[in-house]
């Protein structure tokens, strides 16, 4: 199956998707903040 | 792709499944008011009615009846829309609703007399009045008796589709439901063989503990069968809405298989502070809970790249112009979107309440209702009227005319604004140790205590405008069935790219799948559990009088 | 089944940050002990006494070394009981000074609830038949509400104490 995909489907130039991985970068960065802030509170009780 | 013509008849059934939903809103909706009124401390109920009733209604109504009604009626038209349904399996949908119906009914009967102040998680061991315990049981098994008319659809339309691939919104259902019912065995177990007998009085004592377990053993899963249909529409509604395709048709399966796999062996992680349960096993559901995390992740990226590759086959060639050419005035997107956003803090407050002794910072504070007001009450319900605006006219053969369109958005607004300030300050004011599942106190005063209650103040600011939100839903939902102009209105969904990648036969190997599934519960869940059989204490006689049952 | 290699990178970034996660988590917990309270001892709800740190003249504050504490609390709807003052009225306050190590022993003689001093990381289910316990340091003074976090009937949110550290 691989084989067929690499001859008749070959991958066309991959899409742009810069703002896509600008955005869930942002998601990951939310979830940082969140779980470091968190943490940090736990251990300062 | 073939998509079936909803009949007269077929129509009513999801149909009835919408009221229910909606009327369980307004008055679930109420509840909510009423109790941060109370909380905010300048209010009183009349009537000598009880905090923990209203509290019970509440829950039960919104986290149990309107959920439930919405999702099986949901499914029901997805499945009907996408495989089909035949007449005998109509009549078994009917038999579900009537069985759910009346199950709601008999366990709404006690809640409100006050036989039932246990809260929808009902603990033993306070015990309600058995009627309770019976129609929450109708309820689950009239959901069981969808999830089987639902598989029977789907192999009904594979037998006469020999090598297709089922319909992506087909395969979710039957995901999301064969993750329901193996779910909702545990606490069916619990109700129906210990619970049930022991509230009539045939058995002495209880097991705290093994009903506890078992009820989290659901309890979790039942998040992801609110979430899962969101995401259905998320995966496969939405792109059609904005004009797009589908983004991939093997990873949203994917997502889905995952989800299946890790939602269950995971109830740990509502029990981390418990007693009796052994921190090893404690953690290693928390590893699986940090699982489940991952199809979220593969979510998100989904999503936004559906909407950039959306905006840019549209022409928008800068960075985020895509972004802001999006249909925000369409409800049908906004409404969803807002839903998809108020995820990102709701999700990574998630992560924190499962991360092991971090969970003492939060567990049973405020933070919680604030956590799961944006996850369930924002994200799920937010999709879910999205969903109504245009399955609603869909049904009843009429239209969602620009002004119902401009009400919707107004309504997403209002909601937003309410529950950023209610879920805000609930946050906060868990951080700081504000309990949760409490009527107002004063407790032994202080400036802690103060401190929580200007918080209170500010729930009450945001569950009045939520309320309004409410009553303006209510009103459209009013509308779109029997008011608004006939016509016809679209039932989304999206296409596959004519060039896209063929699924791979694995991902709709069920045994496979289900045999994983099973596996894993299996790896999580015996040994602790032959522990908390093994090591249990005297068990425990019921109590009333502290529910103020005589 | 093809990913973009943007998906890979934020999938790697996800999985990692998850990782890394519990690591943190997982070296606090088994390393250096701080799991959350799993105590696994039994006892007999209806016969708390039986037990010596549930017997009434243990109950409430009680100094084993120097700096550590113990304290124990029978739960019942709706209250606490610390034990009793040298004049024999109910003890609602718990005194401790700032930098002890306070032992909390808690159970339940009729149903589940929680108890928090709220603003540390004193936080634990008490169920019936189950003993509660947990260890902290107190390192932050003030005054600390003691709160039931669970529900347990129509009079949960009158059940609290204080905790005072000076
Ligand atoms: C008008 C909108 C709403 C308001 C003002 C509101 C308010 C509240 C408040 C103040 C609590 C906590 C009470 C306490 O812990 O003492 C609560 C609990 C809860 N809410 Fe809501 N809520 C609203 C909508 C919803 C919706 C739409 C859902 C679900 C779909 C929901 C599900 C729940 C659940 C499951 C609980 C937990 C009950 C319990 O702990 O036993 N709420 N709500
Ligand atoms: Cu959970
Ligand atoms: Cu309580």
């Amino acid at each position: 199956m691989s084989k067929k995909i690499s001859s008749t489907n070959q991958p066309k130039e991959e899409t742009n998707l810069k703002g896509t991985l600008i955005m869930v970068m942002i998601v990951g960065i939310v979830i940082l903040v969140m779980w470091f802030g968190a943490y940090g509170l736990f251990l300062s009780r | 792709m073939e998509l079936f013509n909803f009949s007269k008849k077929e129509s009513r059934l999801y149909m009835a499944f919408m009221h229910v939903t909606f009327i369980s809103l307004l008055i679930g909706g109420l509840m909510g008011l009423l109790q941060t009124l109370v909380r905010s401390g300048k209010y009183t109920l009349p009537f000598n009615i009880d905090y923990y009733t209203i509290l019970t209604t509440h829950g039960v109504i919104l986290g149990l009846v309107l959920t439930t009604f919405f999702i099986v009626g949901f499914q029901f038209s997805l499945m009907g829309k996408t495989v089909g349904i035949s007449d005998k399996q109509l009549l078994w949908g009917w038999i579900s609703f009537w069985v759910m119906l009346v199950g709601t009914v008999l366990s709404a009967w006690m809640i409100l007399t006050g036989e039932a102040s246990v809260l929808y998680t009902f603990y033993t061991p306070l015990r309600a009045h058995p009627i309770f315990y019976i129609g929450l049981t109708l309820v689950i098994v009239g959901s069981w008796i969808a999830a089987f008319t639902n598989f029977r659809q789907l192999y009904v339309w594979k037998k006469a589709h020999k090598g297709e691939k089922s319909p992506l919104l087909a395969f979710m259902v039957v995901i999301n439901m064969i993750m329901w019912f193996v779910a909702t065995l545990g606490v069916a177990y619990s109700v129906i063989v210990l619970i049930l007998p022991w509230s009539l009085g045939y058995v002495a004592t209880v097991n705290v503990l093994l009903t506890r377990t078992l009820f989290w053993y659901f309890g979790h899963p039942l998040v992801y069968f609110w979430l899962l249909p969101a995401y259905m529409a998320w995966y496969a509604i939405i792109p059609k809405i904005i004009g797009g395709k589908l983004f991939s048709d093997s990873l949203a399966r994917l997502a889905f298989i995952l989800l299946l796999m890790f939602s269950i062996p995971v109830g740990f992680h509502h029990q981390l502070t418990e007693p009796g349960i052994d921190p090893t096993w404690k953690f290693i559901q928390v590893v699986l809970t940090f699982m489940v995390v991952i199809p979220s992740l593969m979510t998100a990226f989904s999503l936004f790249a559906t909407f950039e590759i959306a905006g840019r086959r549209k022409g928008y060639k800068s960075l985020f112009g895509w972004f802001k050419k999006l249909p925000w005035k369409d409800v049908r997107f906004l409404a969803p979107f807002v839903g998809m956003v108020a995820f990102i803090p709701g999700g990574a407050g998630g992560i924190i309440n499962a991360s092991h002794q971090v969970n003492s910072l939060v567990h049973n504070t405020i933070w919680i209702t604030g956590h799961f007001h944006l996850t369930v009450a924002t994200t799920v319900i937010l999709t879910f009227f999205g969903i109504a605006y245009w399955l609603i006219p869909h049904l009843t053969g009429r239209r969602l005319t620009p002004r119902l369109n401009k009400l919707g958005i107004i309504q997403t607004l209002i909601w937003a604004i309410g529950m950023t300030i209610m879920s805000t300050s609930m946050h906060i004011q868990g951080l700081i140790g504000g309990p949760r599942r409490s009527a107002f106190s004063e407790y032994a005063g202080g400036d802690q205590v103060s401190t929580w209650i200007s918080y209170q103040m500010w729930q009450a600011v945001g569950g009045i405008i939520l309320f309004v939100g409410i009553l303006l839903m209510f009103y459209i939902f009013i509308q779109l069935a029997f008011f608004a102009p006939r016509g016809y209105e679209e039932y989304p969904i999206a296409e596959e790219e004519i060039d896209a990648e063929k699924s791979p036969k694995i991902l709709e190997n069920w045994y496979l799948w289900i045999g994983i599934t099973i596996a894993l519960i299996l790896f999580a869940y015996t040994i602790p559990m032959i522990d908390i059989i093994k090591h249990s204490p005297p068990g425990s006689i019921p109590f009333d009088w502290p529910i103020g049952r005589s | 089944m093809h990913l973009h290699k943007y998906e890979k990178v934020w999938l790697v970034f996800g999985l990692a940050s998850l990782v890394l996660f519990l690591l943190i988590i997982g070296f606090a917990a088994f390393w250096k002990g701080t799991h959350p309270q799993s105590h696994i001892e039994t006892i007999d709800p209806q016969n708390v006494e039986a037990n010596e740190s549930f017997q009434p003249e243990n109950l409430g504050l009680t100094e084993v070394a120097d700096g550590k504490y113990v304290v124990n609390i029978v739960a019942s709807a709706f209250n606490y009981d610390f034990g009793k003052e040298e004049d024999g009225t109910a003890t609602k306050t718990i005194r401790v000074p700032k930098g002890s190590t306070v032992l909390f022993q808690v159970t339940s003689k009729d149903v589940v609830h929680g108890f928090q001093v709220a603003g540390t990381n004193v936080n634990m289910m008490v169920e019936p038949g189950h003993i509660s316990r947990f260890e902290s340091v107190m390192k932050n003074g003030g005054e600390f509400t003691v709160v039931c976090n669970e529900y347990c009937g129509i009079g949960h949110h009158l059940m609290f104490g204080t905790v005072e550290v000076y």
